[in-house]
């Protein structure tokens, strides 16, 4: 077997893709804000219903991590499953983007604003016509949407929406 | 029923005559049954009656990750199989005496014998007659054994929902009569399974999952070897469950990842039975995941081990795709992870439920004529220089999934299981 087992050298592999070092640590504002406690809920999503939610295990990197799935009420039946990470700061919240994707098999991911989908700090879209998974953070909170049901039907109005809720917790006045 | 139960010679010849007379419709069946029969119930089967081995008995099993399951398996009431079920394993009870216990009661103080046997069993077979004894209204010893010796168990995988009609006589009668029908599951798996699934401690929620081998009994039915076993968990993964390839971005829909990754079997079967769960789009890590942890269930002794880092990719067919391409996003794989065999070398052979490989002479170039990537080893000739010549026989995954050139072929090799992988065998949830 070749050498090469060495997931700290593959993980350096992933941030160059992602160009990690770019935004890395930043946010639109708020850099020292913190959401705590984070969850969501049907009544806040209109047009969604919570079909379950369950507490994952988390990382060093992570406070909580709680999965849910959701059903759209509408016609196009979509299910999406959204996993959110409550991270420790905005710097694990980032580091903790790289842990996701390192488990991708796509090597890299288009950034959302190049798809029309201006969400988070960073956001990350999927490859296809429209964005069938999104990866966000927000603060120190990492989302990730992922259409659950075949078709092309698009996560961006959900991301958007829980984007909207993260950022609400986010006090103006400061 | 008659609270007297005589017997010797002479009750013998009296129910022989009140049979005969039965038969002519001369006395009731009532009428013979007070005289010649007792008032017998079979209480309750056990079959995994020691926790501690698999070879004279039924393994430890529980029927999924939150439910367990103790002997004795059925109780009078039951009548669903699946509400009585079990597990052997081919080579652990290969030569030994393979037996199960049996409880009854019988109405009368005064019984203190019965005859018994049970007719069907399909796997597990008919069981012959055998004495019963009763103090007190209750079998001695309470569980009496039955020895399986019309089983069939080595005849492979199997999953089989077994009969018996289980018949009895006593206090003189010849006729056998009718005890009690009862119905099980039966799984039948080639060996003890390996990682994840434990045996042991019991009960434990890594013990085999009733609800996973109602699967994985069904898709490697009749095999008995490990190779055609995991071949047709493969097959049946890629082929017949409906799953898609993740073309957005090639993520994971089943693996948690925390500090120990967890294969979420529970949101899995959810998805089998119902088509919920978690759905059917799913990545490579998923299918070798899935593949690893269904073949292991059975004896196999696979392992999700990655390939990489960062190789370009000939056109394939993905698991539920039409026909030969690349990923929706592009023909290149940030890593590949497979169901393994041995040390996930060069050498070892792999299983690859994610995608079909291009078979022929030229797997560079259309025609595509697919094949399934089972038991193929990884690299028959790791270190040959690029690019290979067409025609290209040699029956070795990685030439006929990565381009023949130095960003294929040549930055394709063997990486192992990931880190918080438990060795490539995911801990089930």
């Amino acid at each position: 077997m070749m050498e090469i087992n060495n997931e700290d050298a593959y993980r350096d592999r992933v941030k160059a893709n992602y160009e990690f070092s770019s935004w890395a640590g930043r946010t639109k504002e708020g850099a020292s804000f913190q959401v705590s406690n984070f969850a969501t809920r049907s009544q806040d999503l209109e047009g969604w219903t919570q079909e379950q939610s369950e507490e994952l295990p988390a990382t060093n990197r992570q406070r909580r991590v709680v999965r849910y799935v959701f059903n759209s009420t509408d016609k196009r039946g979509q299910r999406l499953i959204v996993t959110v990470f409550e991270c420790n700061s905005v710097e694990d919240a980032h580091e903790s983007l790289i842990d996701v994707v390192m488990t991708y098999m796509a090597p890299s991911l288009p950034r959302c604003e190049t798809r029309g989908l201006e969400i988070g700090d960073i956001c990350f879209g999927s490859h296809g016509e429209v964005n069938l998974n999104v990866i966000f953070a927000r603060f120190n909170i990492l989302v990730e949407v992922k259409s659950a049901t075949p078709g092309p039907t698009s996560v961006d109005e959900f991301a958007r929406s829980l984007d909207s809720i993260i950022y609400s917790q986010y006090p103006k006045t400061r | 029923m008659s609270s007297e139960c005589h017997t010797g010679c002479r009750q013998t010849l009296f129910c022989l005559l009140l049979a005969f007379l039965r038969r002519l419709h001369l006395i009731s069946k009532s009428f013979y049954h007070k005289h010649c029969a007792c008032d017998l119930k079979l209480e309750a089967i056990s079959f995994n009656h020691d926790t501690s081995s698999l070879s004279a008995d039924a393994m430890n099993l529980r029927k999924n990750f939150t439910q367990t399951i103790t002997a004795p398996e059925w109780t009078l009431g039951k009548t669903s199989p699946t509400d009585s079920p079990a597990a052997y394993a081919i080579k652990e009870t290969l030569g030994h005496k393979i037996t199960i216990k049996v409880k009854f009661s019988v109405g009368s103080n005064n019984v203190t014998k019965a005859e018994v046997r049970a007719k069907g069993g399909g796997v597990l077979g008919a069981l012959d007659p055998q004495v019963v004894n009763f103090a007190g209204g209750v079998s001695v010893p309470a569980f009496v054994s039955f020895e399986l010796r019309h089983h069939s168990i080595a005849a492979g995988i199997i999953r089989d929902d077994i009969t018996w009609n289980w018949e009895y006589r006593c206090c003189g009668g010849s006729q056998w009569e009718p005890l009690q029908t009862t119905k099980h599951r039966i799984y039948v798996v080639l060996e003890e399974p390996k990682l994840p699934w434990k045996q042991q401690p019991n009960p434990d929620d890594q013990n085999p999952w009733a609800e996973a081998l109602d699967h994985a009994c069904v898709w490697a039915a009749g095999k008995q070897n490990r190779d055609d076993a995991a071949t047709a968990i493969t097959k049946a993964i890629n082929a017949n469950l409906g799953l898609v390839y993740d073309n957005a971005s090639g993520s994971s829909a089943y693996t948690t990842w925390g500090l120990v990754a967890m294969f979420e079997l529970t949101q899995f079967l959810a998805y089998l039975n119902s088509g919920t769960g978690l759905g059917n789009i799913v990545n490579c890590t998923d299918c070798a995941t899935i593949t690893t942890t269904f073949s292991n269930l059975v004896g196999c002794d696979l392992h999700a081990s990655k390939m990489g880092n960062g190789f370009n990719l000939t056109p394939f067919r993905g698991i539920g795709a039409a026909g030969f391409g690349c990923p929706g996003f592009g023909c290149n794989f940030s890593f590949h992870e497979v169901a393994w065999k041995g040390g996930h070398g060069n050498g070892d052979p792999l299983f690859d439920a994610c995608l079909r490989i291009d078979g022929d002479t030229n797997p560079w170039s259309a025609p595509h004529i697919e094949q399934f990537p089972v038991n193929i080893v990884f690299s028959t000739n790791p270190g040959a220089a690029l690019p290979l010549a067409v025609p290209f026989g040699a029956q070795s995954y990685k030439e006929r999934i990565c381009t023949n050139d130095a960003a294929g072929i040549g930055s394709c090799a063997p990486i192992g299981p990931w880190g918080i992988s438990s060795n490539g065998r995911r801990p089930v949830k």
